[in-house]
């Protein structure tokens, strides 16, 4: 009995929201983001980063991610500080020479499944700095469970949460 | 500009040197005749109190010389003059007369020829020398500027090749502390969202007694691709790589360098706008960094508030150059705009950031939790801050008056009205704190030096947009010919930028192409400041201080040093 009651009460509280939602648009954004994901997941995401070389611009963005405006956490997305917590590796900037270990490492410490998601046109295969001595390719392991790249020099935020909104985990 | 200067350090020049070339007034150029030379002659400079600004190494082998050459380039403190000392390192010689005694700044610069080039100082080194570019991931003895193989060379070599992790010596030693001290490895992936670096602490207790830190992790070889994949028109697009969140700086140097090198003098619209867009970047790194700072002390509601603020400008600067870092805007000979520049819309926004960032700053400075954590925090003593040649603002907020903006002036900058808004920006910026006020070095001065500028930074973008007459065009571009300019001609461009003073240098190949260019960051100098502010424990005013562990996030965001523009 009282189960049902409540049960009902958060149907219609449910309704109520949504209908009121329709009404209010969320404070502080530009961005047309709805209560639901469109890709359908209902789970959060963990990220590491790794800047394996990137000029700190992309640092820049991902931490304004989590800023007031565009408040990543809303949607399930946070850091964490070791890849030991991290469902997903978002990597940054060429691959530098000293930093390939590194990012095998960090790789290594995630529990599995992995999912890494690369960010940047320095990345790309086709970024000019391929050609330099000191850069090196993203290693097979870890290509091999690529599931997106974010284009961009370096890519805005919204173009950040786009993806990650996006991901099928 | 003062002739006696001028005089003196002719003086000093010609005694243990030949003058080569004088291209404008601003520059002494001398030829060094022998180590000894080089040291009196630095000797000198230094009883002036001149600052070393750069180091050049340049494997000029191929060239008449037959020889590598360090160009040593030097400023005045208060006049516009550069002073520049050319020094051979004959072919077979490895070694070469060090200046880190007189200058202890010439120190990261001798580590990074010692790695790039294989030129070593000839010193005691109080520690062994650091790979700060190379680390073991690259063979012994592979030096990537020396020009006698070529980058192909160089990548087909590395190939086969493994990459290990680096590890600090101390730790590979597993060399013993005194008892009760420990070493803590911290890197090079850390916590947070930045750039790898790796510390390592040696802490007794609590507290810090020594810091080291070992960069290179983001070594991308950007000055072997400036010779081998970019001519000198387009060179700019790499300098925006250089270090992202000064993008626009580093271009406005490389692009300075270039128009030098060409001897080109641009109109006053194109200066207008840099200085603009220049002052628009230093603004929005400035609040970026108060806002880390405040969350650090996790006071999350002002920095939310101060987070707010800095998307502001970023979308501001999107919305004039399309690029929310000011990127692609810049060209030597000009600048490019997406759209005509807007003044009103702009002072207007400026105005409302500015106005709210120092009604969040006022309210942080006299909060009693905040003054706790940062007051005397990370001291970094003036006179320490004077040895070291730290620059930009953090020697600014221990008190040593080093601004390029005052010191070496372009366009705009050059008038006394703006040149007393830079220098009265303690006097004019309406905060809660005792005038005349004295800069002490410590986390508290940085954060309000950083308000000041952006205070000063304020002002200026409002003073310049007056200046601007509406004009329809997007296009600022002057041409830059390059075929009347001699070969292998040397310029130096050199900007304040957010961080402090930012030099290239560059010289023109047989072709337009570049056979060396030298990107410097401020961030290069400052590290050792860090290491300073950071280490052991000081007699600040009649107390003993020391530095906690936990503290050291703070000190570090309050220096907030790029690691991308020290590796390049």
């Amino acid at each position: 009995m009282i189960s049902r009651f409540l049960l009902r009460a958060g149907l219609v509280g449910e309704i109520f929201l949504r209908i009121l939602r329709l009404f209010l648009k969320p404070a502080y954004t530009d961005l047309a983001l709805r209560d639901e994901n469109p890709a359908g997941w209902r789970r959060s995401i963990f990220i590491r980063i790794v800047d394996c070389g990137s000029s700190n611009a992309a640092e820049t963005e991902i931490a304004a991610l989590f800023n007031p405006l565009y408040d990543a956490e809303r949607f399930g997305l946070s850091l964490v500080a070791s890849p030991r917590h991290a469902d997903l590796l978002l990597i940054s900037g060429p691959v530098t020479r000293n930093m390939q270990a590194a990012l095998l490492d960090a790789f290594h410490a995630m529990p599995e499944p992995r999912r890494v998601v690369t960010l940047g046109d320095d990345l790309a295969n086709n970024s000019t700095f391929h050609q330099s001595y000191a850069v090196v390719t993203l290693p097979d392991e870890i290509s091999a469970v690529r599931i997106a790249h974010i284009p961009g020099n370096p890519p805005s935020p919204e173009e950040i949460l786009e993806v990650l909104l996006t991901l099928e985990l | 500009m003062s002739s006696a200067a001028f005089q003196l350090l002719l003086d000093i020049g010609s005694r243990h040197g030949v003058p080569i070339y004088r291209p404008g007034s601003t520059q002494l150029h001398f030829l060094i005749r022998d180590a000894d030379g080089l040291r009196q002659a630095c000797a000198g400079l230094r009883e002036m109190g001149c600052y070393l600004v750069t180091l050049v190494a340049n494997d000029e082998r191929e060239l008449e010389d037959h020889c590598f050459k360090l160009y040593y380039h030097f400023s005045h403190p208060e006049e516009n003059i550069f002073i520049t000392l050319e020094f051979l390192i004959h072919e077979g010689q490895e070694t070469y007369a060090t200046v880190a005694d007189l200058y202890p700044a010439a120190e990261p610069f001798e580590y990074e020829i010692a790695d790039l080039f294989g030129l070593f100082p000839e010193r005691q080194t109080p520690r062994p020398l650091l790979h700060t570019h190379l680390h073991s991931s690259y063979p012994e003895g592979l030096h990537p500027l020396r020009r006698s193989w070529s980058q192909e060379t160089y990548v087909q070599f590395l190939k086969s090749s493994p990459s290990v992790l680096s590890m600090p010596l101390q730790l590979q030693a597993g060399a013993a502390t005194p008892d009760g001290e420990l070493f803590l490895p911290v890197g090079p992936i850390h916590a947070g969202v930045i750039e790898p670096g790796n510390f390592l602490f040696r802490i007794g207790g609590e507290s810090i007694e020594e810091l080291d830190i070992s960069l290179g992790y983001t070594h991308k070889g950007i000055e072997r691709m400036y010779q081998s994949s970019f001519n000198l028109l387009d060179g700019y697009q790499l300098a925006e790589k250089v270090s992202g969140d000064s993008s626009f700086a580093h271009t406005l140097a490389y692009c300075k360098a270039c128009e030098n090198l060409a001897r080109v003098n641009l109109g006053d619209e194109i200066k207008l706008l840099r200085a603009i867009l220049l002052e628009l970047e230093r603004i929005a790194n400035h609040i970026n960094d108060c806002a880390a700072l405040v969350h650090d002390l996790a006071l999350d509601i002002p920095a939310a508030d101060v987070g707010f603020l800095r998307e502001q400008v970023m979308r501001l600067c999107a919305q004039i150059t399309h690029s929310r870092f000011l990127r692609n805007v810049n060209c030597p000979g000009g600048m490019r705009l997406p759209q005509p520049f807007d003044p009103l819309a702009t002072r207007s926004r400026i105005q409302k950031i500015v106005q709210e960032f120092m009604r969040v700053a006022n309210m942080l400075i006299q909060r009693s939790d905040f003054r706790e954590r940062t007051l005397n925090t990370g001291v970094l003593l003036p006179e320490r801050a004077l040895r070291l040649g730290v620059t930009g603002l953090v020697a600014r907020a221990s008190g040593v008056e080093r601004d390029f903006r005052l010191q070496h002036p372009f366009g705009p900058y050059k008038d006394a009205y703006v040149q007393n808004l830079i220098r009265d920006a303690i006097q004019n910026v309406d905060l809660y704190i005792p005038k005349p006020f004295t800069m002490s070095g410590d986390v508290y001065s940085r954060f309000l030096q950083r308000v000041i500028e952006v205070d000063a930074a304020g002002r200026l973008i409002q003073h310049f947009c007056q200046q601007w007459r509406e004009t329809p065009r997007t296009e600022f571009v002057e041409p830059i010919l390059l075929d009347h300019v001699p070969n292998y001609e040397t310029g130096i461009g050199y900007v304040e930028g957010w961080r402090g003073d930012i030099i290239y240098w560059l010289m023109k190949d047989k072709f337009d192409g570049i056979f060396r260019c030298k990107v410097r960051d401020p961030s290069l100098l400052n590290w050792a400041g860090l290491r300073e502010a950071v280490a052991g424990k000081k007699e600040i005013g009649g107390s003993r201080q020391e530095t906690a562990l936990v503290d050291f996030p703070l000190i570090n965001k309050s220096f907030n040093l790029s690691y991308s523009g020290v590796d390049l």
